[in-house]
């Protein structure tokens, strides 16, 4: 009788702290979910989400800001590339601002991601180039989606002088004897440099047998092809490094940079064909404090930040004002060029048959 | 009370102590699983076109598209080609560590091994993009000695860097579960084959291997699965190789069809659950999967 009286209370006690302690466990779980949840929602009405390229994020450019407006709390999201911004925000991310370029922007319109802008609220607005105002991607049904903040060309061609003397037209990249060529792995650039060596004048119109040939083209040329490169950072390294000559797909920047650090490259856009880019701040639905919104992107589009980026990440800035304070050496150097150039290139926009291109593209890169 | 009593009473002790890591996995491990297994049977399209709407079709198409097809071929077999490559380098140094090294020894040199696995995997496959591209150390290395007059091509983002990559992180991951196999095997086993008149050779083929299997089988689990979904040695090696990995990355990122990417990831689930049935049936180690 004593053995079991003394042994109960025993076992009663151990297992009474083992469900206490899985008590705990499932209550420190709660209480963690349930205090971010109401993190996100007591947050500070100055608060701002930025879900935006590393670019934006620089101390360069944040820090005076928050020394401008202290009573803005910026939070900085970054993504890598515009289909991870848009799969991120597909999968329910919440932010204030966003920072898309003219090619994916209609996708975020048709997705209702994105709110008008109303340009009277930003104060600098009067001072970018008439022609990024006006431009007709960033406007559907007169409203404004998109702020422009910098524009370039890119599907143009660097390559090292020291390795190949010259390059004239676009079928010289699929043609060299070495394994050497780097394609930006993005399926409109892709296919539309594809297209360009095959003759074609203008890529986006391609049909389903057009997307054939060029698959087919890229199949007979693919000795040539080393790797399709992710981006301009991955490609830069790879061409300083050697294993690489060419750079299809990148913009006039990446020359610059190489030639600083002692490599001799040049940038052409072979029978002047290239695509220009142009991207800005857009303003999600989910935002939920549209004075900071227009605060940041203001801020975005003033001269100081814009003459930084023009500079030190050779954009062309949006705002006139800066531009005109760009050294005209620095502008030649670096290739940066007018946004009156992106009417002469073809605009990177989204092909009506989109999927066969992604599809066909698949196809090439998996060879 | 009393029934309150009785009904605590009848919880195993062993379901109480799971409780943490049951809510843990469900929370972190099960509703993700659930959640790709749901998305891969919805209708989907490039650049996250999603239709919740019950199909087998993606299933269907990675089975019988060529691409997916060709791909997931190929990538088995270069999967199986390092598995088979590294179990060749492994088991003879694991051999010898386990049975001719004396006392700890052999164990302080398998922690040396196991070092490297520590540095961040990425900064390792970066580390021989530096030895294997055209100025590397292995080029540089053989021009100089005037072995070659031009830098090796093959070697730096090709397929087989990817396989060099690959041998070398996966190294330990063989040698390990080898060693640990091996040391286990009595000594007496071999005293008694040697006593009974059997030659070294026949010693390792009846005894020695056969009882070594479930490291083998082990290494398998550690290699050949991972492999089959590695996507940041041919990203960043391999050139324009394009794997399984790559395939359902780009499926998921760049592409934007969740729902053929998550039947894909489910395909390869299954498949790799299904061969690592098989070897560790074949290997005589039932008790894993009972």
């Amino acid at each position: 009788m004593r053995l079991i009286s003394t042994s109960s209370p025993r076992r009663s006690s151990g297992l009474s702290r083992i469900i206490l302690v899985s008590i705990i466990v499932i209550a420190l779980i709660l209480v963690t979910v349930l205090a971010y949840s109401l993190t996100t929602l007591t947050r500070p009405p100055q608060k701002l989400v930025a879900f935006v390229w590393e670019d934006f994020t620089v101390p360069e450019v944040v820090n005076p800001l928050r020394e401008k407006y202290p009573q803005l709390t910026l939070e900085n999201s970054i993504f890598t590339s515009q289909q991870e911004m848009l799969a991120k925000l597909k999968g329910g991310f919440k932010a204030d601002v966003v920072s898309p370029c003219i090619d994916y922007l209609p996708t975020l319109i048709d997705l209702n991601l994105l709110q008008p802008i109303d340009p009277s609220r930003l104060k600098n607005w009067d001072k970018l180039f008439k022609s990024l105002r006006d431009y007709p991607e960033i406007w559907r049904d007169g409203k404004l989606y998109m702020i422009p903040t910098a524009f370039g060309i890119q599907a143009g061609i660097t390559y090292r002088k020291d390795k190949i003397s010259e390059i004239q037209n676009w079928m010289d990249i699929f043609t060299l004897k070495e394994r050497r060529t780097l394609i930006l792995k993005d399926p409109r650039i892709g296919i539309a440099m594809g297209a360009w060596a095959l003759g074609y004048e203008y890529p986006w119109n391609l049909t389903r047998g057009d997307l054939e040939r060029v698959k087919s083209f890229y199949r007979e040329h693919r000795d040539a092809i080393l790797k399709f490169y992710e981006s301009d950072i991955e490609g830069r390294e790879l061409l300083a490094s050697g294993d690489a000559w060419i750079l299809a797909g990148s913009g006039p920047a990446q020359a610059y940079w190489l030639r600083s650090e002692g490599i001799d490259a040049e940038f052409t856009l072979p029978e002047g064909r290239g695509i220009g880019w142009l991207c800005g701040l857009s303003i999600l639905k989910t935002s939920n404090n549209l004075e900071a919104a227009y605060t940041y992107i203001d801020y975005f589009i003033s001269e100081e930040p814009q003459l930084y980026y023009a500079n030190e990440w050779l954009y062309g800035p949006s705002n006139a004002e800066a531009f005109k304070k760009v050294s005209p050496e620095k502008i030649i150097e670096s290739g940066m060029v007018s946004p009156e150039v992106l009417s002469q290139v073809l605009p990177l926009i989204e092909p009506e048959n989109i999927d066969e291109w992604i599809e066909i593209w698949e196809e090439i890169v998996a060879g | 009370m009393n029934r309150l009593r009785s009904l605590r009473w009848r919880i195993p002790i062993y379901v109480l102590y799971s409780i943490p890591s049951i809510v843990y996995l469900t929370i972190f491990f099960y509703i993700p699983i659930m959640m790709i297994i749901v998305y891969s049977f919805w209708q989907g399209g490039p650049l996250y076109k999603i239709v919740r709407v019950f199909t087998l079709e993606n299933y269907v198409r990675f089975f019988t598209d060529e691409l997916s097809r060709n791909v997931l071929i190929w990538t088995n077999l270069l999967a199986l080609l390092i598995f088979g490559i590294v179990i060749i380098i492994a088991y003879p140094i694991a051999y010898f560590l386990a049975r001719m090294m004396k006392g700890e020894t052999g164990l302080k040199i398998i922690l040396l091994i196991l070092i490297p696995l520590e540095m961040n995997y990425l900064i390792r496959i970066f580390a021989w993009r530096n030895i294997l591209g055209e100025s590397g150390l292995i080029n540089s290395t053989l021009l100089s000695l005037g072995v070659i007059n031009e830098p090796l091509t093959m070697l730096f983002h090709s397929i087989y860097a990817i396989v060099i990559v690959a041998i070398h992180n996966d190294l330990p991951y063989a040698i390990f579960p080898l060693y640990i196999t091996l040391k286990s095997i009595p000594r007496s086993l071999y005293e008694a084959a040697m006593d009974l008149g059997s030659n070294r050779l026949s010693v390792f083929f009846r005894i020695t291997l056969p009882l070594s299997l479930p490291g083998v089988a082990i290494a398998f689990l550690f290699i050949y699965i991972p492999t089959v979904g590695e996507f940041a040695i041919p990203a960043l090696v391999g050139g324009k190789t394009y794997l399984l990995g790559n395939l359902i990355t780009r499926g998921f990122l760049d592409i934007g069809n969740w729902p053929f990417a998550s039947a894909a990831t489910m395909s390869i689930l299954v498949l790799t659950l299904i061969a690592m049935f098989v070897v560790f049936k074949l290997t005589g180690m039932r008790w894993l999967y009972r």
